[in-house]
């Protein structure tokens, strides 16, 4: 599903330039469950955010030479195809939880009708339809991320990639959270996830390690909670 | 019968008059003739002069002026007033135009973390550009549907201020609307392309 091939990425900082990713091979295959692990500044989020501007190399997504793309067709990509988690939500304070999961939703060509649908299918696969009218403000920090996830699957799409994604939860709220990716993954999501904390890792199927841009580790995990 | 006429200046408001013969003034100081030329008006002084000169040797001709130059003298002032009032017009719009500027830079800034969500989410750098004029605009109508109903009020109290021009002009209040667009557009458009440029991780990140 997706290949990195000699992916390379770097910051500029006055005249200094910092690598982040460094001759980066990878190979993700369809409904995998990849773990990426890796000290801070490792280039782990890099890695995630790679469709962003400024990286070297070939990285396929499918049959899509992304490398070949301008960055409105890679963003157009991101959107068909990619769903975001992140660790602190960023959920948008003025919209309510429906609001929040449409969101994605509305930067398609969709009819509302549709939209309309799809958002109410998601609040009922995720069970908080009674919560659709609260404010982001109004839900514990596990409500918020359970709504991030929502907002992320709600255009079903075959890549979503976590940050972090219980890195600001309780233990119990952030196992509730694993067992939600380890759904998707089972109903076929490709699930890419950063992540410092090993029993989350667990809950994959692979694990790649990074340590200064450079890919030190890649292999399946062993004794997966799946 | 004898029509309002004008005496003074254009402001002045007419008052009752009474007409009495020159030659019935016991110590005539001076007299204003009025004269209607068929042609150009700077064409007959000479004219003028003559026919003066031939009623009286004695009277001198001075202050000799068209009506045209007469109503401009008269107005000079007001002229001037309006040129001034037009400076600080101009004045107060480009204050207007930096201080909404500024507004809408620290909004746009305020704003960064869910321009980032945005992007990241799909939202394309066209729609962010649309979302940060969309916010100028509804300043924009807000200010404009209560400054036009105040220009309209406040003109009428000048009523008496104004010549040649009505206290409602559809034109110079549309010209007024379109320069006050195009004042919101440019100041828009710094934080719009500010915020187009914005990296989405690099603006969750650094939240």
């Amino acid at each position: 599903m997706i290949e990195l091939k000699n992916v390379e990425r770097s910051y500029k900082t006055g005249h200094t330039e910092t690598w982040v990713l460094r001759r980066v091979g990878l190979s993700i295959g369809e409904g995998e469950f990849v773990t990426v692990m890796g000290p801070s500044g490792a280039g782990k989020s890099s890695l995630l955010n790679v469709l962003d501007d400024g990286w070297l190399g070939e990285y396929w997504f499918g049959e899509t030479p992304a490398h070949k793309l301008n960055r409105k067709q890679r963003a157009d990509l991101a959107r068909q195809r990619i769903g975001m988690v992140f660790q602190s939500y960023h959920l948008l304070d003025d919209l309510t939880v429906a609001e929040n999961i449409d969101l994605p939703l509305s930067y398609k060509n969709l009819p509302s009708k549709e939209r309309q649908g799809m958002v109410a299918d998601i609040l009922d696969r995720f069970q908080i339809v009674a919560k659709k009218d609260l404010f982001p403000s109004q839900l514990s920090g596990g409500q918020q991320q359970l709504v991030g996830i929502a907002r992320a699957v709600v255009h079903a799409p075959a890549l979503l990639l976590a940050d972090e994604p219980t890195g600001n939860l309780h233990s119990t709220q952030a196992r509730e959270i694993m067992e939600l990716f380890r759904e998707l993954n089972k109903s076929g999501t490709t699930i890419v996830q950063v992540t410092h904390s090993e029993e989350n890792a667990r809950y994959g199927k692979r694990i790649v390690e990074l340590r200064d841009g450079w890919v030190t580790r890649d292999e399946a995990v062993e004794g997966s909670a799946q | 019968m004898v029509g309002d006429v004008k005496h003074q200046d254009l402001k002045t408001d007419i008052g009752p008059a009474v007409y009495r013969p020159y030659l019935q003034e016991k110590h005539p100081t001076g007299v204003q003739i009025y004269a209607r030329t068929a042609g150009a008006p700077e064409t007959v002084e000479s004219a003028i002069r003559q026919a003066v000169h031939q009623l009286d040797p004695t009277l001198v001709v001075d202050g000799l002026r068209t009506m045209q130059a007469q109503v401009d003298n008269s107005a000079s002032d007001n002229r001037a007033l309006a040129f001034l009032a037009m400076g600080f017009s101009v004045l107060a719009m480009l204050l207007s135009a930096v201080g909404l500027y500024g507004v809408l830079a620290y909004s746009t800034e305020q704003r960064t973390r869910e321009i980032g969500v945005r992007l990241a989410l799909g939202a394309g750098r066209w729609s962010v550009v649309m979302l940060v004029v969309r916010e100028m605009a509804l300043i924009a109508a807000i200010a404009t549907a209560v400054a036009l109903p105040s220009v309209v009020a406040v003109a009428r109290l000048f009523r008496s201020e104004l010549y040649g021009v009505s206290t409602f002009d559809p034109v110079a209040l549309a010209g007024a609307f379109f320069l006050t667009a195009l004042m919101v557009l440019l100041a828009a458009m710094l934080p719009a392309r500010r915020a187009a440029s914005i990296e989405p991780m690099q603006a969750l990140r650094t939240e």
